[in-house]
């Protein structure tokens, strides 16, 4: 017997809402070849089929935000969950030297010596608590349950997987504790002196927090770097991935503040950091000294490449890699254009190019790139 | 109910083979089975948070909504009942979650809640760089994104859900918790609005794609 092709008796809204037509119209190309071909052994049906294609193309809705990785960590996350609550006596302690691939965490560890980019803003004033110093020791001594100690004293990195699946990597010279089970609990509470990168099992239910000098960091699940030695004069936290709030340690601050202190706290993004200065405990948020591209997927050569390109479209297109914002005036710079390669360069070069070009100069402020130019020429 | 139309039965045979695979993973999830809501969360997280996306774009409200939900399913398998509509079930779920959480988000923040934890609803459609669209193609979703505008965000979100879900009138009420008659009058007042808002020279090319919007199983 024969089958007819069913397509062959298809109303245009049967095509308009036919999930595999829809699928190829979006897709393009190569999946939608097999229609082209399609068309030319029934000519009759072009009308229908260009007519729903239309339709299709001109009501869709971009939805492309979320990365194939971030949906597989999510589904990861949350299996471990599930997992770490049903073994309840499981321990998941395991400690491993790292390999000379994590030479680069020495080396951005080192820049995080060089002086905060940019502008200054101070963003929270405290007053500070004279009656308790949040030293590693005080703090996990007001720790109820048990605690298990890391040290690194190793010249190399360490990795170190917390109960809850928690990826963390120690610097040299740094300690971390943190209770042995995390099931009973209602944080994830981790101390820290020296410095340690992050990288949280998401668990939406329960908080992680790293306690470090008088500053509390508080995520979800993302990926950061904390920095606390004991002989800095600063604490100084860096975001790579997710979201992340920074805190003043309520015990380090006096009464009359401790009551707005949740609320004050500031949250990072993804290339922001925020430096803690010990001795008031003022809290400044500026950008990492090394921008990274967020989306790795990025085809820096073609999207850095501008060729009379609007000045918004390439302040756009910054921002979208970087994930940040940057502010500037867009009716005075309306007319302006680029042409420029920005390609191999980092943001902070990238900008001072487009600065030149507009004759201004930018600033880091709040976490934020603040654009000052008074407009360009019109041809 | 599958008709006997050959054309739609292939399709018929499509989509009820989804909704068996989709509700027989369900039924492992209640018998305690972790692979199953590994499986559930993977086959709903976008259309999930691609939802979420109206409401804010915050991506990582939307993941922690989106983890919660899954999680509180876990630990209420036992009272869950087996025969559910999954999609408009985990919809309406969702739905409260997030609106709840950035509800919240609201009253804590007393200064600068960032605005993108809108407390409505809105989609702007686009034609991506990525497909070849004519300039027809262009012009008509420009045009289309001006009335969109327009509409109050519930009459919004009904086309949402009914044209980018494609959730039947049904599956709409139980998501907004409304009646499914309140759904059917949502849209006539939309359509109405539509069409007194487009010029007569773009409503000839409106028509078809209003009528395929609006009128598919809902009236």
């Amino acid at each position: 017997m024969i089958i007819q092709d069913p397509y062959l008796h298809y109303s245009l809204e049967d095509f308009f809402w036919d999930e595999r037509f829809r699928t190829d119209v979006m897709n393009g190309g190569k999946d939608f070849a097999y229609w082209e071909q399609w068309v030319k052994q029934y000519p009759d049906k072009e009308p229908i089929i260009e007519k729903a294609k239309l339709l299709i193309l001109s009501v869709y809705i971009d939805n492309d935000i979320f990365h194939e990785d971030e949906v597989q960590e999510l589904v990861r996350d949350t299996q471990r969950i599930l997992e770490l609550d049903n073994i309840e006596d499981s321990i998941f302690i395991e400690s491993t030297p790292v390999k000379s691939s994590f030479k680069y965490l020495i080396i951005a560890a080192s820049i995080l010596l060089m002086a905060v980019m940019g502008g200054v803003w101070v963003e929270q004033k405290n007053s500070v608590n004279l009656s308790f110093q949040p030293t590693y020791e005080n703090l996990i001594k007001e720790v109820p349950h048990r605690l298990i100690e890391k040290v690194n004293q190793t010249n190399a990195p360490l990795i170190i997987t917390l109960p809850d699946g928690t990826r963390t990597t120690l610097s040299t010279k740094s300690k971390i504790s943190y209770a042995e089970k995390f099931i009973n609990l209602e944080k994830r509470e981790v101390f820290l002196v020296g410095e340690a990168f992050f990288e949280v099992v998401r668990n939406t239910q329960k908080p992680f927090l790293v306690y470090a000098d008088g500053l509390v960091t508080k995520v979800l699940g993302t990926k950061f770097r904390v920095r606390s030695y004991a002989m800095d004069k600063e604490v100084v936290v860096e975001v790579a991935s997710g979201r992340v709030s920074v805190f003043t340690n309520p015990k380090f601050v006096t009464t009359e503040k401790k009551v707005s202190n949740e609320l004050s706290s500031i949250v990072l993004i993804p290339n922001q950091k925020v430096s803690f200065l010990k001795s008031d405990a003022s809290l400044v948020k500026t950008l990492v000294n090394e921008p990274i591209l967020l989306k790795p997927e990025t085809d820096a050569k073609k999207l850095f490449n501008f060729d009379e390109a609007p000045i918004n479209k390439v302040f756009a297109i910054l921002k979208d890699v970087y994930g940040i914002d940057i502010v500037f005036d867009e009716e005075l710079l309306a007319g302006c254009t680029l042409n420029a390669n920005l390609e191999g360069y980092s943001l902070y070069e990238q900008l001072n190019i487009i600065c030149k070009a507009l004759n201004g100069y930018y600033e880091v402020l709040d976490g934020r790139v603040i654009i000052n130019a008074k407009g360009c020429f019109k041809k | 109910m599958c008709s006997i139309l050959e054309a739609e039965l292939l399709q018929c045979i499509y989509v009820s083979f989804n909704l068996e695979n989709d509700n027989s993973t369900w039924q492992d999830l209640l018998k305690g089975d972790k692979n199953a809501l590994a499986k559930l969360m993977q086959s709903f997280f976008r259309p999930l948070a691609n939802y979420g996306l109206r409401f804010t774009s915050d991506k990582e409200l939307i993941k922690d909504s989106v983890q919660e939900l899954f999680i509180v399913l876990w630990e209420r398998r036992n009272q869950l009942a087996t025969s559910v509509n999954l999609k408009s079930y985990l919809f309406t779920s969702f739905r409260r979650l997030l609106l709840r959480k950035i509800k919240k988000l609201h009253k804590t923040s007393t200064i600068n809640l960032d605005p993108i934890y809108m407390e409505s609803f809105s989609f702007v459609l686009g034609i991506d760089n990525k497909m070849i669209a004519s300039e027809q193609a262009k012009i008509l979703s420009k045009h289309f994104n001006e009335l969109i505008a327009k509409l109050p965000a519930r009459q919004k979100e009904v086309v949402y859900l009914k044209f980018f879900e494609t959730l039947s009138r049904e599956e709409i009420a139980n998501v907004l918790e409304i009646a499914p008659q309140t759904v059917s009058n949502i849209l006539q007042i939309a359509l109405v609005k539509l069409k007194s808002a487009t010029p007569e020279s773009v409503w000839k090319l409106y028509k078809i794609l209003l009528v395929l919007l609006f009128v598919k199983n809902i009236f």
